[in-house]
């Protein structure tokens, strides 16, 4: 028995002499998303965006998102629970996207429980250039046209920020997407800043540590998830100490939530 | 002539080769920059001459700065575009023979202006997070399942309090704010979920800001933050049944603006719903807790009347009570940072049990059993207070806690067997605390103080109301009356030093505990010779702890050592031991699906003085307990390891966990029962060893396809220590088996089935011989279904089965309830609560001196009707 507790206490000794890694981000764009969230609802939402970019790639989240992961996973953040108290973002949009500049790959990755998952695809899109130019905020843009996954989308870009990026799967295009939205008006980014970042490096999620699968899979995971995210809880071992009548009735709640909002940017 | 001729050649020739440049090639190239370092990702586009500003196609630079783009359909001059983020864009026009380009790129220091169109909602400036608080006003409603789907590793307790991966939680924040400290079930139970947007679990972290940086946390907080930030609301909820009558009540007055925040209850029923652990502090069991690391530090009760095993189903089936459970809290931020919590709750409550118990004694020559009525009433009022200044900045850590608790228990039972006993246990309580805690800042460290007092003064009495024999020390005695006056003083003064090297947060503390214990007793006998204590203890302990925490990249080590010099006393026996106490915790993310977790642990104890009573002390009419030893150490090892498996893409869980405490003690127990069933416990001075093997292994799988959730649980236990019986030593062994199963299925719409199983095995074996074997097997299905006209119907059934060599006994039990809420929000539910009108429920416990079975009087079929609605 001491000799366990002893080994145990060498092998700590050991263990203390790691590095520290992160990542560093050049510029901070934000877009805003504006959609209308349920097929067959006339309402609309919105949402923020960042997309952060440096030499390599991008990584593309709801800001709520980014932010409450600042806090709670990262721990960058100098900032502790009772400085934000009840600012603490709303967000509808749990994914992160990364685009690999080099290897024209887009990784779309979600966490479930503290685990993540991810799919790859190929970011290339067939984009067609319109000889059409026009002045969006402040910006000289020029008109480019994309079918992706069952939609028309009309994206305005400029040479002037030529960083080939975009909000989503957007990418590609020779300078930055200022505007994007679908022929039916249901999906609309906008840019709505772009900030030079300090130079400090911030960390992240590591690519690695997401579980990659297939997107049919990915969904699938997805859809249960939200659905009824009680099985996935208890499954890892987390109890929901709630009555079932009342857990019923939380299902039941959640399918009408999800019916409000079943109006996905890919059609599937 | 001829100059025309030749003006025609040119033009032919220049069309010609306009022709097989549009026929023909790409152009292709490579750019970089200087040093001969290639450019990926440079955007090339092309424009035509005559219209320089469109882009008529365009291609990006690959890995390796090379680049294809396809001019055919162009017949006008090309003008090609280099541009990239950080370089001078480069423009050419493209001469006609050209498809083979060298491109040289700049490097430019001009970086992008910043823009800012609108503000957005959370901007980050130095990583300080600031906000935009209006544009998340106005949003659709967010469900709380949206927010449960967040939610990590949260475990409810049945006592409420909410573990996170097995550890208790710090914290509970509303809006950030820890209005109701560990007495959080108030605002567990009552809070509306239509009010929260959302639960935010928040790992690592650390609650005094001032220690943020320096300081790495390894507890988990949980916040709750509201759709609406102020809310002013009633919630009322009124109930009837039948029959006998029943009733409950409810009314939660809920205030919340950014300043203030009150939650006031008042609960009143007699269904069987348990309303006290409302107002219960979880973290610790009578609501104080005085420990830094919030272990809690508890208060005995010694005497008691003859208990009665309560079933282990829902308590609305046979929990007979009358509950009055009355709290206000109120939390007030002042201007400069401070803080003001105040709180108040009482308790009234009347408590009625009823069965009958069958007892085989266990002897060491032969077993006896008796067979008993029980009619127990219980009646417990308590009045809990607390008062919390507190101030928590990054500059500054302060918070004192000044706490009181007066309540009085009184248990009245009749045990009618072969004879009849009349029983009185009286307890009157009293506890007076205060907690001091302050850090500042010293340099580039934090420098904490913290001082806790306590006192509190019991009084027990124990009556019976016919006198019962003992044989004390060979002489029968006959006893009736008990009083004990209990007083304990906690004096616990530390200083430690918090800082960080690197990645590495260590911590230096020296403390100062004192602990002084006064114990009188007086249990009267028929002879002029009465029973009596009166016993001092003071232990005094001074410790010296050196810490450290590191996390880092998948790796947390948290390391304590703890060196004491402990000093105890009492009239007969005083100690001195410097004891060693490390601590180690290790885990380790091994990579996407395994997590290893390590721990070793050694900890000392004393006896307290409730363990060094020489005369007899009646703990109830068929106990009687003396401890004729020295002060006794004992020290417990424990190693533990824990391997998690998680893989979301299969939908599979695993956890195996094992652990091992070896246990030494110089003292051994002796226990002797008599013919009327009465025990004697002794304690010898021999060194004794205990240990206990646990092993649990948790397996689970989603299937994705049913939307169903399976899961299985096992857990192996072996406890093995020594004991003297009847004067000989035996090895007393309990072996335990649980197996627990459980289905969740939602593949159906409206619908919802859960079904558990538990089957479990308990044999105690004194010297290898097994006295009993217990087997229990328990069957659970609810069935929940949402009409879609707002009512949810369900129905619970119950099966438990209890086996031993002697009983085999079967209890069903069947529940159901319809919920309908309407459109203005009032809900009404409707329930049938034991259907089958079963009488009684049936189970059974052992231990080394006897093995009991209980048969417990349950609440009749009735029906219950609650209007619960909020103003």
């Amino acid at each position: 028995m001491k000799y366990i507790i002893i080994s145990l206490f060498l092998f700590a000794s050991v263990i203390v002499l790691h590095s520290q890694e992160k990542i560093s981000y050049d510029y901070k764009i934000i877009y805003k998303l504006d959609y209308k969230p349920g097929i067959n609802l006339d309402n609309r939402d919105n949402e923020y965006f960042s997309l952060y970019t440096n030499d390599l790639g991008s990584e593309f989240s709801s800001i709520g998102k980014r932010a409450l992961d600042s806090i709670t996973i990262n721990k960058d953040s100098s900032l502790s629970l009772g400085q934000f108290k009840s600012l603490v973002p709303e967000y509808k949009f749990e994914y992160v996207l990364y685009y690999d500049y080099y290897k024209k790959t887009l990784t779309m990755t979600q966490s479930f429980i503290n685990v993540g998952i991810g799919y790859k695809e190929n970011a290339s899109l067939q984009w067609r250039l319109t000889g059409e130019k026009q002045k969006i905020k402040g910006y000289q843009c020029q008109k480019a046209v994309l079918d992706y996954e069952g939609r028309t989308y009309v994206a305005w870009f400029t040479l002037d920020i030529p960083i080939q990026d975009g909000p989503y799967k957007f990418k590609g295009l020779p300078g930055l997407i200022i505007q994007i939205k679908d022929v039916e008006n249901e999906f609309q980014f906008d840019l709505i800043s772009l900030k030079k970042l300090n130079p400090k490096p911030i960390s992240f999620y590591h690519l690695k540590d997401f579980d990659l699968t297939t997107k049919k899979k990915f969904r699938e995971i997805r859809k249960n998830f939200s659905e009824n995210p009680f099985a996935m809880y208890s499954q890892s071992g987390i109890k929901i100490d709630i009555g079932p009548e009342e857990k019923a009735r939380m299902l039941e709640e959640q399918k009408q939530t999800l019916l409000k909002t079943n109006n996905t940017i890919e059609r599937y | 002539m001829k100059d025309i001729n030749i003006f025609k050649l040119i033009v032919f020739i220049t069309l010609v080769l306009q022709c097989s440049l549009s026929i023909a090639q790409n152009v292709t190239g490579t750019i970089t920059q200087k040093g001969n370092n290639t450019i990926s990702n440079c955007a090339i586009t092309i424009s035509l001459i005559s219209r320089p500003l469109i882009i008529e196609g365009y291609t990006i630079s690959n890995n390796k700065g090379a680049f294809t783009i396809p001019i055919t359909k162009y017949n006008d001059s090309v003008i090609l575009s280099f541009s990239k983020l950080g370089f001078k864009t480069k423009t050419l026009i493209l001469n006609s023979e050209q498809q083979q380009l060298s491109i040289l790129l700049e490097e430019s220091v001009e970086t992008l202006e910043e823009v800012i169109l609108e503000t957005p909602p959370i901007t980050y400036r130095n990583d300080t997070l600031s906000y935009n608080v209006g544009s998340f006003k106005n949003k659709s409603d967010v469900a709380i399942r949206d927010v449960l789907a967040r939610l990590p590793g949260i475990e409810v307790l049945p006592s409420g309090q909410i573990k996170y991966e097995g550890e208790p939680i710090e914290k509970f924040y509303i809006e950030g704010l820890d209005l109701l400290e560990g007495r959080y079930n108030i605002a567990n139970n009552n809070l509306p979920a239509s009010s929260i947007s959302k639960i935010q679990v928040l790992e690592n972290h650390q609650s005094k800001k001032i220690l943020d940086s320096l300081q790495p946390s390894t507890k988990t907080s949980i916040n709750l933050t509201l759709k609406n930030k102020s809310i002013a609301t009633t919630l009322i909820s009124v109930g009837i049944g039948a029959y006998p009558f029943t009733r409950d009540g409810k009314i939660v007055p809920l205030y919340f603006t950014k300043k203030d925040q009150f939650i006031g209850l008042y609960k009143t029923n007699s269904n069987g719903e348990d309303i006290l652990s409302e107002v219960k502090d979880v973290n610790s069991s009578e609501g104080f807790t005085i420990n830094q690391d919030n272990d809690s530090f508890t208060l005995e009760r010694l005497t008691s009347i003859l208990p009665i095993q309560t079933p282990i189903i829902e308590s609305i089936n046979w929990l007979f009570n009358n509950s009055n459970v009355a709290s206000i809290n109120y939390l007030k931020r002042l201007n400069n940072d401070f803080q003001i919590k105040t709180s108040m709750s009482y308790v009234n409550d009347n408590e009625q049990q009823k069965g009958t118990r069958k007892t085989a004694f266990l002897l060491p020559q032969n077993t006896f059993e008796i067979e008993e009525t029980i009619k127990n009433k219980y009646n417990i009022s308590s009045l809990t207070g607390y008062l919390v200044i507190e101030k928590n900045i990054s500059k500054i850590f302060f918070k004192n806690k000044t706490s009181i608790n007066s309540q009085q228990k009184i248990d009245n039972g009749i045990t009618l067997g072969e004879s009849n006993t009349n029983q009185r246990a009286k307890l009157q309580r009293n506890v007076l605390s205060n907690k001091l805690q302050i850090t500042l800042p010293l340099q580039d460290s934090a420098l904490s103080f913290e001082s806790d007092i306590l006192y509190n003064e019991d009084q027990e009495n124990l009556n019976l109301k016919d006198s019962i024999s003992f044989n004390i020390d060979n002489q029968n005695l006959f006893l009736s009356d008990q009083r004990i006056k209990k007083q304990n003083l906690k004096l616990l003064n530390n200083v430690s030093l918090t800082k960080k090297v690197k990645n590495v947060s260590l911590e230096y503390k020296i403390g100062w505990d004192y602990i002084f214990s006064d114990l009188k007793s007086l249990l009267i006998t028929n002879t002029p010779l009465n029973l009596s204590n009166n016993l001092q203890l003071v232990n005094s302990q001074q410790y010296i702890t050196i810490g450290g925490r590191y996390f880092y990249n998948g790796w947390a080590i948290n390391s304590y050592n703890r060196l004491n010099n402990n000093s105890i006393n009492i009239e007969r026996d005083n100690k001195n031991k410097i004891s060693f106490e490390p601590l180690l915790v290790i885990s380790k993310k091994l990579n996407k699906r395994y997590k290893l977790n390590i721990s070793g642990e050694i900890k000392n104890t004393f006896t307290g003085v409730t363990e060094l009573y020489n005369t007899p002390i009646l703990l109830n009419f068929r106990t009687i307990n003396r401890f004729d030893t020295p002060i006794v150490q004992t020290k417990a090892s424990t190693t533990a390891l824990q391997l998690n498996y998680k893989n979301i893409l299969s939908g599979v869980f695993n956890n195996l966990k094992a652990s091992y405490t070896g246990k030494t003690e110089d003292r051994t127990l002796s226990s002797e029962t008599d013919q009327s069933g009465i025990l004697t416990t002794q304690a010898i001075d021999r060194a004794n060893t205990a240990t206990s093997f646990n092993l649990t292994a948790s397996l689970s799988k989603q299937i994705f396809k049913y939307n169903t959730n399976v899961k299985l649980n096992v857990n192996r236990s072996i406890n093995t220590t020594n004991i003297f019986l009847a004067n000989t030593l035996s090895e007393i062994k309990n072996k335990a088996l649980q197996v627990q199963t459980a289905i969740n299925f939602n593949g159906i719409d409206r619908f919802t089935i859960d079904y558990n199983t538990q089957y479990s095995e308990r044999d105690t074996q004194i010297s290898s011989k097994s006295l009993e074997t217990f087997k229990t097997q328990s069957h659970t299905l609810n069935i929940s279904y949402f009409t879609k006209t707002d009512i949810t119907l369900q129905a619970r059934a119950y099966y438990y089965r209890f086996k031993t060599s002697q009983f085999d006994n079967n209890n069903l039990f069947f529940n159901t309830s319809a919920t309908y809420t309407s459109m203005k929000k009032v809900k009404y539910t409707l329930s049938f609560n034991n259907l089958l009108n079963a009488k009684e429920f049936v189970s059974g416990t052992n231990s080394t001196f006897f093995i009991s079975t209980s048969t417990y009087r349950l609440r009749p079929r009735n029906v219950f009707l609650n209007v619960s609605f909020s103003l």
